[in-house]
């Protein structure tokens, strides 16, 4: 049984070697007898999340030949040959607005369910309404100490005007929740009284009643400025004041865990070349590939404490964003025009080269190989009975189906995690009708007791689930 | 003050479906994206704003956040440039501007948990040096260990004008004072006490957003002025918070009327970072570089010293298209084949007759855009979005935007095949209006080198820009300095930037009658800045609903 593994050696990865002071999650004596629920009664949680990756796949490398339950591994799938039983394929499914505007359009489609907004045309790169992590941690994260975590590895998005250009998940129209991309800040925002040194909010954190009064200030300060604001406006501060009172929340100990909060990790994040143009090709460049291995453990073991310790209960791992521009080199994806940084090009334009694009095909096994280490952490992490994958519904996607055509066809969705026995694993489930692809979050989302009675709009509204990927 | 001549829009209206330009038929929905859209003014260009009198409608108001680098100039003007701000959420930059930007998008949480660590770490370590303390806080507490009112609101009073942009109303004041001083108490620290004060000045969403005015009535149009109007000015002309002297003409009432707002206007727009600001205003809309290596360096400063030499000269940016001389350092000549070695300085040079390299779209900067492999069809685009202000649509749902595949042992110049795709009349409705345009570049690779052939085979850089034929490069550098969407694309970038706002649909005439002026007078960047913080645009606001 997977019980039987140290709790304190599981998460001893690469985090801080052997010095490191790991969680110590679902403490065995919450449990009932057979580690199934709380000894106190409730079920234990599920978890949610969204996993993306950049430009899409190269198809007759990506589909499965076979349908069911008995199929090989494609090429580009066989990076994920030890996790076969936790995870299934979608594919023959649709987003139905079109490439729209490239890389802001598909994956907005499918996780919103609505059309990417037409907002004049200056900025319809944006979301139309929240994209599903954040309808489903309306009712999951009840009680929990964060509503959703978002975090990354690759932060080369594209740099076109719409925040879908740059983020998977929305809590509304030009409202984004932002990725962290350094382990230091995943840490602390999982651990916020482990602050490093020199970041602490020293005599801050001690006068509680002050605190208190700090937030009734701001609060009569909202109130002004509200009073100058149309209703549009006023979500957005809103927004902003559940922002902070979510922070108090915390503070005064709403959500608390009972985890041993481990050490912090080293500061690790992509270094960001920062000598390119500010147009549809330029902005920021990573080099990513030379970090992404450790980087992409560190925050997997991040994540997996975070959850496990029931801090959060969706996320969305953004490992790379839309139509990334980041420089991938052992993989053959370099900088273009020594001397003229300005040529800088990075993956997105590789997929609009001409020719056979062998380094967009080994950047869609090596994101496989990526996704596979993620899900080595979460099934060697405890969680009741069995593992985390075995409580977790994970839609792993990308932004476009193909990086070369930005087609919306035949939409590349893998389908991860146990999700406590809703979800079956190990299936190809091949639409031959051209299906929604709205379908496959709608199954995620019942899949952990969210049970919306129908998801999307349009051409896009859907209710019925996927069958063949339910237990 | 005001043009009182009608003005003929010369909106430009990009019907991909037919492939032509002319003016936009009616108004009303959303062009995009089934149709072209308009270059500038909105979906609605002919508006409430009573286009006939060329006055347009102000803007309705929307919230501003201060962007990334407007909150880390603030903390450096109000505390000094030592305070080091840790991380901000990135701003998400719409049409080329964080600027813009910040007027739609909200803050997630972790934006929220970002401002708040930032206040606290910003608030300790303003109040960490001892020695320098009774200087940052402007008195000494009569106990270094208890609450002191007196000497907390002489702290409050100066720094919280600057964070607020206002002076603080009496409840305002009172709620921080009684911060400070039950955070003394609680910590037994007075400065314990300003630094619970501090840190809630700098969490206030009335720090971190402005809303520049309110009438209380939806739809009510009123003039900005007051705090308001300085707070505006500011952010518009130096991108940062107001400093104490604009705050005190503020209090004079001097921001409340034309002249006062003009004279103000023109000594920020004087001073060094007011003119910093103009050049990162071009940096962002031109898409040039913005690297710190030295080619990067090199190549952003060639246009914006191109840009000076003009101002200098006193002619219209549009020669930016057109101008014979540009600077060069020795990398740049060398990349140009110039015969001139001018070492590391950047000096200004002849372009020799024949290369077909003249104005910006010789500069490396802009040619090198769009990667080492150049492409003419995003190199049209950027002409036609950049520098047009045209809107191109995306491909239309069912086209698969795949050039035509080579055969092999058949080698094509670019337009060739660029020629073949557009053989599809669903692709050639917009890509007639981008190709041809990049195809005039052909004789520049994406590093900016000039290039006789492609692979042995013969260039043709001639084409057509919008019924002005022209023959290479140059030519087309020629026809975009005449056409009337150029200025114009400048004005309305320039007045989104200076007012924080894209067009909503009321404000081409006043675009128009901007840029109007802005030909008949020979005005100079700095003219331009000046009419639009002079325009209904720029003084009024409706307020939202």
């Amino acid at each position: 049984m997977q019980n039987s593994i140290s709790r304190r050696t599981l998460l001893r990865g690469v985090l801080g070697g052997a010095t490191l002071a790991v969680g110590i999650p679902q403490l065995e004596a919450m449990l009932n007898g057979n580690g199934t629920a709380y000894a106190a009664g409730g079920a234990l949680p599920k978890r949610f999340g969204i996993w993306s990756w950049s430009n899409g796949v190269h198809l007759p490398l990506w589909v499965p030949k076979q349908t069911g339950t008995v199929w090989d591994l494609s090429e580009q799938l066989s990076p994920l040959a030890d996790h076969r039983d936790y995870f299934s394929v979608v594919s023959g499914m649709e987003t139905k607005y079109g490439i729209g505007k490239g890389h802001c359009t598909c994956h907005t489609n499918l996780l919103t369910g609505m059309p990417i907004q037409a907002d004049g045309g200056f900025n319809s790169g944006t979301a139309s309404g929240p994209s599903i992590d954040q309808i489903v941690a309306g009712s999951l994260s009840q009680g929990a100490a964060l509503k959703s975590f978002e975090l990354g590895v690759d932060n080369g998005h594209a740099h076109e005007t719409g925040t879908g250009h740059r983020y998977f998940s929305h809590n509304a129209p030009d409202s984004p929740n932002v990725p962290l991309y350094n382990t230091r800040a995943v840490f602390e925002r999982l651990f916020p009284l482990q602050r490093a040194v020199g970041m602490t909010q020293g005599t801050l954190d001690t006068s509680a009643a002050v605190q208190k009064q700090v937030v009734d200030a701001l609060h009569a300060d909202a109130a002004t400025l509200s009073k100058k604001l149309g209703a549009a406006d006023k979500l957005r501060l809103a927004q902003h004041m559940e922002g902070i009172d979510s922070i108090q929340r915390r503070l005064e100990g709403v959500g608390a865990v009972s985890c041993d909060s481990p050490g912090a990790p080293d500061s690790v994040e992509n270094a960001t070349l920062d000598s390119s143009g500010s147009g549809d090709e330029g902005g920021t460049y990573v080099n990513v590939e030379l970090l992404s291995p450790k980087l992409n453990l560190m925050m997997a073991e991040l994540l997996a404490m975070g959850l496990s310790c029931n801090i959060t209960r969706v996320f969305t791992y953004q490992y790379s964003g839309p139509g990334t521009r980041a420089l991938y080199p052992s993989i053959g994806i370099v900088a273009g025009g020594v001397g003229h940084p300005n040529a800088l090009s990075g993956y997105h334009a590789y997929t609009h080269a001409d020719g056979d694009q062998l380094e967009c095909k080994r950047m869609v096994k090596f994101y496989m190989s990526e996704l596979a280490a993620l899900l080595d952490v979460f099934r060697k992490t405890p969680d009741g009975a069995g593992n985390l994958l075995d409580s977790c519904a994970i839609l792993a996607t990308t932004d476009v189906a193909e990086g070369l055509t930005h087609s919306p066809s035949d939409f590349p969705m893998l389908v991860l995690g146990k999700a406590g026995g809703a979800l079956r694993g190990g299936v190809h489930y091949r639409s031959t009708t051209a299906e929604a692809a709205t379908k496959v979050p709608l199954t995620l989302a019942r899949a952990v007791g969210v049970n919306l009675a129908t998801f999307g709009v349009e051409a896009q509204l859907v209710q019925d689930s996927v069958a063949e990927l339910s237990a | 003050m005001r043009l009182a001549a009608p003005t003929l829009l010369l909106l430009q209206f990009v019907a991909c479906s037919t492939g032509q330009i002319g003016l936009p038929s009616g108004s009303g929905s959303p062009a995009f994206p089934t149709g072209g859209t308009s270059n500038v003014g909105g979906a609605s260009a002919v508006g409430a704003g009573g286009l006939g009198a060329g006055i347009g409608s102000p803007f309705v108001t929307r919230m501003q956040r201060l962007t990334a680098a407007q909150y880390r100039t603030t903390i450096a003007d109000v505390f000094g440039p030592a305070i080091v701000v840790p991380d901000l959420e990135a701003d998400s930059r719409i049409a080329g501007f964080d600027e813009l930007g910040a007027a739609l998008v909200s803050t997630s949480a972790r934006g929220v948990e970002l401002y708040d660590a930032a206040a606290a770490s910003v608030a300790k370590q303003v109040l960490a040096d001892t020695a320098r303390l009774p200087t940052t806080v402007g008195c000494a507490p009569a106990s270094p260990s208890a609450p002191d009112q007196a000497c907390a609101a002489t702290f409050l009073d100066r720094v919280g004008r600057r964070l607020f942009r206002r002076p603080l109303e009496a409840d305002e004041r009172t709620r921080y004072l009684s911060i400070a001083t039950e955070g003394a108490t609680a910590t037994g620290s007075f400065w314990g006490g300003l630094e619970f004060m501090l840190a809630g000045l700098l969490k206030s969403p009335l720090f971190i957003y402005r809303s520049e005015w309110s009438a209380g009535v939806a739809g009510a149009v009123s003039r900005i002025g007051g705090y308001d109007m300085a707070a505006r000015l500011s952010f518009a002309l130096l991108d940062t918070s107001p400093d104490d002297g604009l705050l005190d003409a503020a209090a004079r009432g001097e921001l409340d009327g034309a002249e006062g707002l003009k004279q103000a206007a023109a000594r920020l727009l004087a001073s060094e970072r007011g003119q910093l600001n103009v050049e990162d205003f071009f940096r962002k809309m031109l898409r040039l570089p913005n690297g710190t290596t030295p080619e990067a360096v090199a190549m952003k400063n060639e246009t914006l010293f191109v840009l000076r030499e003009l101002k200098a000269q006193k002619a219209p940016f549009t020669q930016i298209y057109s101008a014979p001389f540009t600077f060069v350092n020795d990398t740049l000549a060398e990349l140009y084949g110039l015969p001139d070695r001018p070492g590391a300085t950047m000096t200004k040079v002849m372009l020799p007759a024949g290369s077909g390299r003249r104005g910006l779209l010789g500069h490396a900067g802009v040619l090198s855009e769009s990667g080492l492999n150049p492409s003419a069809i995003l190199r049209g685009k950027y002409i036609r979005e950049a520098l047009l202000c045209q809107v191109i649509p995306p491909p239309p749902p069912n086209v698969v935007p795949v050039l035509p595949a080579q055969e092999p042992g058949k080698p094509e110049t670019m337009r060739q095949r660029l020629t073949r795709h557009r053989v599809d009349p669903a692709c050639a409705a917009c890509h007639g209006l981008m190709d041809p345009l990049g195809l005039a570049l052909e004789n520049f690779d994406g590093t900016g080198r000039y290039r006789a052939d492609d692979r042995g085979m013969p260039i043709d850089p001639s084409g057509d820009l919008d019924g002005t034929a022209f023959t290479d490069a140059a030519g087309l550098g020629a026809a975009l300095a005449t056409h009337p969407g150029a200025s114009q694309c400048l004005v309305a970038t320039l007045h989104r930037r200076l007012t924080g706002q894209y067009e909503q649909g009321g404000q081409a005439a006043t675009i128009e009658r901007l840029n109007s002026g802005y030909l008949q007078n020979d005005h100079t960047i700095d003219d331009l800045v000046l009419d639009i913080v002079a325009v209904e645009t720029f003084s009024e606001a409706t307020q939202a609903p």
